[in-house]
């Protein structure tokens, strides 16, 4: 069959598309299913939250998947079996049911790994961090329509939605399989296969700079999705005065503008995605390397000098969020805001354009290891944010005493000017490394 | 997938790829900016009106 790596891409970024369309669907129609069932504000958060439940161990196994069977059978087996529960979810009467069909569904955003590989196996070294930015970035985007579009279309026929959904998958499902390849090159293909093993996630999981990337993607990546369910509810109680005196003064008000303060975070560490992955290419192009202490002759090493600049002004910005919540100064808040949500997408699109060069020969393994267990984030930081005593305080903490030890950790495990994936808890051969 | 320092001119998609994710961050820089302009005059905003 004759394809071209183009279409390779269209076909995983559509896939991802959808998938994030159909993980995000439950959150979008939540108030709807909240009416229909009677549900309280736990139950509703309970509902809002299961939607992140299966990434950390789902990424983990589908970018294992991927290099073992190929991304297009596990992607295309991903979109039918979450495609099949969305349509059964639409003829559910019961709620218990509906949540654990809805959880199920919400698989469906474990397929980023699976696109990751898949488009690592096509592109070559001097372009993978645009294509990267291109698949995630306008993929990442299905969480946003979703939320702004579904609702209009459907109104509060939530069932409606999710059989329409379901019924689309299954057809991209067809497509995936019929016309996706796994790799540019067979031997491509087979070396990815061949270092499936359990010895070879040992290996992937027990180096340092994997580790030090896994934190950078829970700094980024993490951050994002901690900040999705965080920040309406932070603006609501941090800036309730605020808010009201723009002329908000009823409860939904308040929400709708909270909530946009909210999107703003999400919509540009979003769509800048793919620019961080351009600027990832460019810096590669030009040979930028200006940090101290990362290594600067590595064939990738300017990647690794961008991805550090991202983690830093990520750190600082997290600082700046403090600094302008505690002023009380509402607009200089959200500025700060849409500056974290570039430096985030700086962040994630910096670290996926390096992980399929650092382990070439097993990008699903590493994808499924730095995309799934970063996730842990999106849980741990709302809790140190909501523990705090002062509402605005949480991020100070959160960037003093995570993101200052993560970025020394990355910097360390980056310093290394020759092969830095021989660096690990393990000698290589001890880990399964045979070369 | 080799890394490499040298400099290898790009294909031709590459271009189109770029002017795409250039368009994106178009989309994102307006959609936010209406949304804080509407916001910060009381008049509503993402994800719904006033």
């Amino acid at each position: 069959m004759r394809t071209h790596k183009i279409e390779q891409l269209v076909i995983a970024t559509v896939g991802f598309f959808w998938c994030f369309l159909m993980w995000f669907s439950t959150a979008a129609f939540s108030p709807s299913i909240a009416a229909a069932y009677h549900l309280n504000i736990k139950e509703l958060g309970l509902l809002a939250s299961s939607a992140i439940w299966m990434a950390p161990i789902g990424r983990i196994i589908a970018g294992w998947a991927s290099d073992r069977f190929g991304a297009p059978r596990t992607f295309a087996l991903i979109l039918a079996g979450c495609g099949l529960m969305s349509i059964a979810s639409a003829y559910t009467t019961s709620y218990e049911l509906l949540f654990i069909e809805r959880v199920i569904v919400a698989i469906a955003g474990v397929s980023f790994v699976v696109g990751i590989q898949h488009v690592a196996q096509w592109f070559e070294s001097n372009e993978i961090g645009t294509a990267e930015g291109l698949y995630a970035g306008t993929g990442n985007v299905g969480a946003g329509v979703g939320a702004l579009l579904l609702p209009r279309i459907f109104g509060t026929s939530y069932q409606s939605a999710f059989l329409w959904l379901g019924v689309i998958a299954l057809f991209i499902a067809v497509w995936y399989l019929l016309r996706g390849q796994a790799a540019k090159t067979v031997e491509r293909r087979d070396t990815a296969r061949a270092a499936s093993s359990l010895r070879g996630t040992v290996f992937v999981w027990s180096r340092y700079i994997a580790i030090a990337l896994m934190l950078a993607y829970a700094m980024s990546f993490g951050l994002e999705i901690a900040m999705n369910a965080w920040l309406p509810g932070y603006f609501s109680r941090g800036f309730n005065d605020a808010i009201l005196a723009l002329g908000f003064t009823s409860v939904a008000g308040v929400q709708i503008a909270a909530g946009t303060f909210a999107a703003v975070q999400s919509f540009t560490a979003s769509l800048f995605r793919p620019f961080a992955g351009f600027m990832s290419d460019l810096f590669q192009h030009k040979g930028w390397t200006p940090l101290p202490f990362i290594a600067k002759t590595l064939p990738y090493a300017p990647r690794l000098h961008w991805l550090g600049i991202a983690l830093i002004l990520i750190t600082l910005a997290m600082g700046a969020l403090t600094l302008a919540g505690l002023t009380g100064t509402l607009h200089m808040s959200v500025l700060v805001l849409v500056a974290l949500g570039i430096f985030i997408s700086f962040g994630t699109g910096g670290t996926f354009a390096l992980v399929p060069l650092l382990f070439p020969d097993r990008p699903g393994i590493a994808a499924g290891f730095i995309g799934g267990v970063s996730t842990a984030g999106g849980i741990v930081y709302p809790l140190i944010f909501a523990g705090s005593a002062n509402i605005h305080m949480g991020y100070l903490y959160v960037a003093l005493y995570m993101f200052v030890p993560f970025v020394l950790f990355y910097l360390w495990a980056a310093r290394y000017e020759r092969h830095p994936e021989e660096h690990g808890l393990f000698a290589p051969k001890l880990a399964g490394e045979s070369a | 997938m080799q890394p490499t320092t040298a400099q290898v001119p790009h294909e031709p998609w590459y271009k189109y790829g770029v002017a795409f994710l250039f368009l994106e961050m178009v989309i994102a820089i307006a959609v936010s900016a209406y949304s804080l302009y509407m916001t910060f005059h009381g008049l509503g905003g993402f994800p719904g009106k006033h």
